[in-house]
Order: C-alpha cells, then structure tokens, then sequence
C-alpha cells in the first residue's frame, strides 16, 4: 500500500505542467464551488434577514382571520395570557405588538392609500429596521407624529415637520375618522411596498382611532436564532395557535421566501454536478494520456508480477493524489475567494427577489461543510471516476502493452 | 507429463498464431525445446522470426494457441490468471531491451519492486539489495534515479532486478538491442558470470552476433520454428 501511494504520488508529478492544469482545473472547480456556497448561503441569510428583520419579524400572530380580511375588529384574543407565555418562551429575544389598518393618507398636493401601523415605538426598533432607514426627522416617539417612506412622501410633496391626514375607519362600526399628524421622520428601507404605502404612528394612537384600546392584530417576535423559525416552525405554530389565534412563523407567511431559499439549495446541487462533470471529463482525460504514455511501463510491471489489482490500484492512488494536490490549491483559491467576499462583499441593495428586497451588502458565509463535505466529496468523486481508466490499464494485455515503445 | 527436476522449460509442439485484420499469422509454428537449469542459451533469429512471441508464450505472458509449455515443473495452461502472475513473479526475472525500469523510483526500489510484491521484509529487502548491486558492480547507485544512469548501467539495474528474488529462470527479450557494442559485450560478460557463479538459467533472445557469441547453447529460429541448435563451450 505504502509503496503504491509513493509511487502514485510521484507518477502525477512526471508530467508536472499536465498535472498543474489538471489540479487548476479541479482546484478552480472547487474554490468556486466553496465562493458560490459561501455567497448563496451569504445571499440567503441577507434574504431572510431582509424579508424578516426590516418589519416582518421571525414569527407573527394573529386573530384567525385577520391576515385574509384585514377586518380591523379581528383583535387577538386573550392578549395577556398569550404575551405571558411569549415573555417566558427561552426561544424568542424580541416581541413587539401592533395595530394596522387600511387607511388613506392625505397632503395638500395629494391623497394616497396606505397602510397605517400603530407601533409601541420602544418595542419597535429593536425588532424592524425603520429607525435605521431614517433619512430625515426622528422616529415616532409621541400622539400626533407619524412616519412615512420617502416615496409616500414624494407622491404626496411633504417633507418632515409637515402636516397630513390620516383618514381610517373605526373598527366594528366602519365610521370614517380623520386626524391630522405632523410627519416626524422619513425613511427609506428598500422595499417598495413598504416605502411608498405605509405609515407609523404610536400603538395608543392607533388603537384610539380604531375604538380597540387595549387590543391589537398582530405580535411580531424575532428569535434568539433565526433558524428556529425553519427548524422549529410546526412547534411555534402549535404551541401558540390557541384562543382563536392564529401563529405562523416566516416559513407560512412569506413562503415565496422559503421556496426562494429551497431553490438556492437546488442551485447549489446543480453547480456542485456541473462542476464535477468538468472534473470527470479533466481526471478521465489526464489519467487516459497518462495511461497511454506508460502502456510499456505498466506491461512490464505486469510482467514482473503486479497483480491486475495493483495497477488498478495504482492508478487509483494517482487520482487520489492528483485530488489532493487539486483540493490543497482549490482550498487556497476558495479560502482567498470567500475571504475577499466575506470583506467587501456584494452590493445587491435595492434589488428585489421573489417579493423580498436586498436591504445590505451580500458577504460570504464560511461554512464547515466548504472545507469538509466539498473537499470529501471532490476527493471521492475523483476516485471513483479513476476505476474506469484503472479498469482499462487492468485489463489490458501484457503482450500488447510490451509491443508499445515510448 | 513426468517432468525431470533440472528442465526448466518444456515446450512441445507450441504454436502461436495473431490475428492482424483479417489475416493469421502464424508467429510461432510448432517449437519443441528443453531448458534445463544452469543454462545460458540465446534464442537467434532475424526480426519477425518470432523469437518475442516464443519468449512470451515460454514465461505464460501469452497463451499458446497450440502445444504445451512447463515451466519449473508446472504446466501453465492449467493456472488461472491470478496464479500465472504469482507464478511468473516468483519465478521469472524478466529483461527487456529498454525503459525495463520504472523512473520515478530509485535503483534501489526499483530492485526491490518484486520483493515488496512478495511481502518480503524491508530490511531484508534492503540487503539483497546491496548484495546484488555490489555483484552488478553498481554499488553506491542506490539513490539515483534510472535517468541518472546510463544505458548499461540502467540493463544492469534490470538483470539486478532480475536476479534479486533467484527466480528460476531469467528470460532477456534482446537486451542489448538499444546498447553499444561494447556495452553489449560487457553485459553479456556480466550475465554469464552470474549464470556461472549461480547457477541460474538464462534464455536470451538477440540478432547480434557478437552476443550471441557469448551464449553456451544456440538455437536458431526461423519463421516461427527453431530449425537448429548450437552448442558453444
């Protein structure tokens, strides 16, 4: 065995220029299968992340009913005892509640429909991201301001300090009610929906106009772990689906999100096959020049007495050696790539995909799997595509091999 | 067959016939020879006399067409391929006429390729080793690689090589084919001073006469079939 890997090792480097393209080849394939990974699992993150850190939360809950109808009298029901057992659930860091509306926004220049959202501002900034948007004026803080994005308040020609009305209708009786806000801040958080049609102002506000005092339509929570939302939805959804309450974690409530992150794992499978049938194509055709180069050689070794099984595998331990070698350079390569992205990284901001927009630059994850399963399944790939020119040396007559002359 | 425990080899009526396209060719017509041990016989011929393809089919390289051959007391046609390799390994020290030697390995693991084939103990390895370059007058030649040696001294390696395991026989196919006349000599002078040292048959083929000088027993091959024999002193 010893004594077939060193000869093994040393037959790759005979021809040392051939096998430096050939490990380039399988190396590049393998850094480039480490970058991809590194930046779609970095670019899933930033999805997910964008989808539920800006306003959406990890989970929300809702009154059966309330997200098909937007029937603002579909308050949750038992809010305490639910918001007692959220507080003492280890898994969740965030919880905020809310208030939303269909409404109609209005300036001197121009009325808009919208939705309007009642937010515990204390709550608020730490679980979505419209503090961080702000691009003029100051969060909400008190009765009488309101937020908006940047383009409402294009189309209705306001700035900050500036006066709207707000006209919404009282829930249960439909009655129209109208306020005048001051526009507070404005903000500017890349999804379109989100900055051209809504609008914050504070939680008792809201649940004054709509005649819900101490009621809400939704609790938004974010997790200590944004993976307990994948790993643990059907938990979180029937633990807290009771009283008439509705809970869906971000999985069921954007799931055009969660078939966006399916795919990513199926582009990643199907880069991973592309790059080893380059690999297949670049090992068969090195060990085949090789093999055919040593036609002599190997009847000789045959000759003296080598087992057709020990020029199989030899040839094998050649693949295995050409394989590290290629996944030592490819494991540089990657490692520079990823490393590079996971620095300056990508910027995709602004861009939607599937309903969910890109709020941040896109870095590369390092993952363990990059450096294990991908370098593992190179290694036995090359390998096993080696048994078919192993085979053919193994095969071949000794006879016909000594009539070949270099 | 009995077989007498001093022939080596025993062909009887072997033939060897190729298939070229859609023509036979009858390499091998019908040779019937005894080897017996201690000999150093050369197998004469002009090209395409068949001397290759009876060397072949003598050592269980290839497998006669017709007739039967014996080697060291075992008939070959009755081995599976399996049994052949280890037959042949252990009892043949093949020489051929050029790149005999693998040249990513050194002259001293090169030797000593068939003995780790026979699980034989490196440090036993190694001995045989300086041993048999000390005979071959190569001593301190261990390390270099074949591209480091010249053409003698690589055939040299090859007889070493050869030799190491004190096979039966030590077949050369036209070992000199690629040497020098003078070399050619010298390597022929070598072989048999083994031959007469050991005991240790050697059956070489060649076409130089200047080679076939130095073999005590000659026979002569032509068209496929030996058609006489010399003895020389």
């Amino acid at each position: 065995m010893e004594y077939y890997l060193k000869l093994a090792w040393r037959n790759i480097f005979r021809n040392r220029r051939r096998t430096f393209l050939t490990g380039l080849i399988i190396a590049i394939g393998l850094a480039m299968i480490m970058f991809m990974d590194g930046m779609i699992v970095g670019m899933k993150n930033n999805i997910i992340s964008s989808g539920t850190s800006s306003f959406l939360g990890d989970a929300q809950i809702h009154r059966v009913g309330f997200n098909e109808s937007q029937d603002t009298a579909l308050t949750i029901n038992r809010l305490e005892e639910l918001k007692e057992a959220l507080l003492k659930d280890e898994s969740i860091s965030v919880l905020t509640e809310r208030v939303l509306s269909f409404a109609t926004l209005s300036s001197p220049a121009d009325i808009n429909s919208i939705v309007i959202c009642g937010v515990d501002p204390r709550k608020e900034k730490f679980l979505s991201k419209m503090d961080e948007g702000l691009i003029e004026g100051s969060y909400v803080s008190k009765e009488g301001d309101i937020m908006i994005g940047d383009k409402l308040a294009e189309r209705l020609e306001v700035e900050s300090g500036d006066r709207v009305i707000l006209t919404l209708s009282e829930a249960g009786s439909g009655e129209l009610i109208q306020e005048m806000f001051r526009v507070s801040g404005i903000y500017r958080i890349h999804i379109e929906e989100m900055d051209a049609s809504m609008a914050f102002i504070v939680l008792s506000q809201a649940q004054k106009l709509l005649g819900i005092e101490n009621e809400i339509h939704e609790i938004a929570v974010q997790f200590k772990d944004f993976k307990y939302a994948i790993e643990n939805e059907k938990t979180f959804e029937q633990k807290y689906s009771e009283y008439g309450n509705i809970a869906e974690t971000w999985p069921s409530l954007i799931p055009q999100l969660k078939y966006i992150i399916d795919m990513t794992d199926i582009s990643i499978g199907l880069l991973v096959l592309l790059v080893f049938a380059v690999i297949v194509f670049g090992i068969i055709n090195t060990l085949f020049m090789s093999l055919y180069e040593r036609t002599f050689e190997f009847g000789v070794l045959r000759a003296v007495g080598t087992r057709p099984g020990g020029l199989r595998k030899l040839i094998v331990f050649e693949a295995g050696s050409l394989a590290v070698y290629s996944i030592i350079i490819g494991i540089v390569i990657g490692t520079a790539l990823n490393l590079f992205g996971s620095l300056v990284g990508m910027d995709l901001t602004g861009v939607e995909l599937a309903g969910t927009t890109f709020t941040s630059r896109i870095y590369t994850a390092f993952k363990a799997r990059q450096y294990i399963l991908h370098p593992l399944l190179i290694f036995a790939f090359t390998v096993l595509v080696s048994f078919y020119p192993a085979n053919h040396a193994a095969k071949m007559s000794i006879t016909d091999a000594l009539r070949k002359t270099m | 067959m009995e077989q007498c425990s001093n022939q080596v080899i025993v062909a009887k009526n072997v033939k060897k016939n190729y298939q070229q396209d859609s023509i036979v060719v009858e390499a091998v017509r019908g040779v019937n020879l005894t080897i017996e041990k201690g000999e150093f016989t050369a197998i004469v011929g002009p090209s395409g006399s068949g001397k290759t393809t009876l060397l072949n089919v003598l050592t269980g390289l290839d497998t006669p067409t017709e007739g039967e051959v014996w080697l060291n007391g075992r008939l070959l046609s009755e081995m599976s391929q399996r049994e052949l390799c280890d037959f042949r390994r252990d009892n043949v020290g093949f020489v051929f006429q050029a790149y005999n030697l693998i040249p990513v390995l050194t002259v001293e693991e090169n030797i000593e390729y068939v003995m780790m084939l026979q699980g034989v103990s490196k440090n036993e390895r190694h001995r045989r080793v300086v041993d048999i370059l000390k005979q071959m007058g190569l001593e301190g030649y261990h390390n270099r690689f074949p591209t480091q040696l010249s053409g003698g001294q690589q055939q040299r390696v090859a007889i070493a090589r050869a030799m190491v395991t004190k096979p039966a026989l030590i077949l050369a196919d036209e070992p000199t084919a690629n040497l020098d006349s003078k070399t050619s000599r010298a390597l022929l002078d070598i072989m048999r001073k083994l031959n007469e040292e050991t005991n240790m048959t050697f059956v070489f083929s060649t076409h130089d006469p200047h080679v076939v000088d130095r073999a005590r027993r000659v026979i002569i091959l032509e068209d496929g079939v030996n058609v006489r024999e010399e003895t020389r002193n």
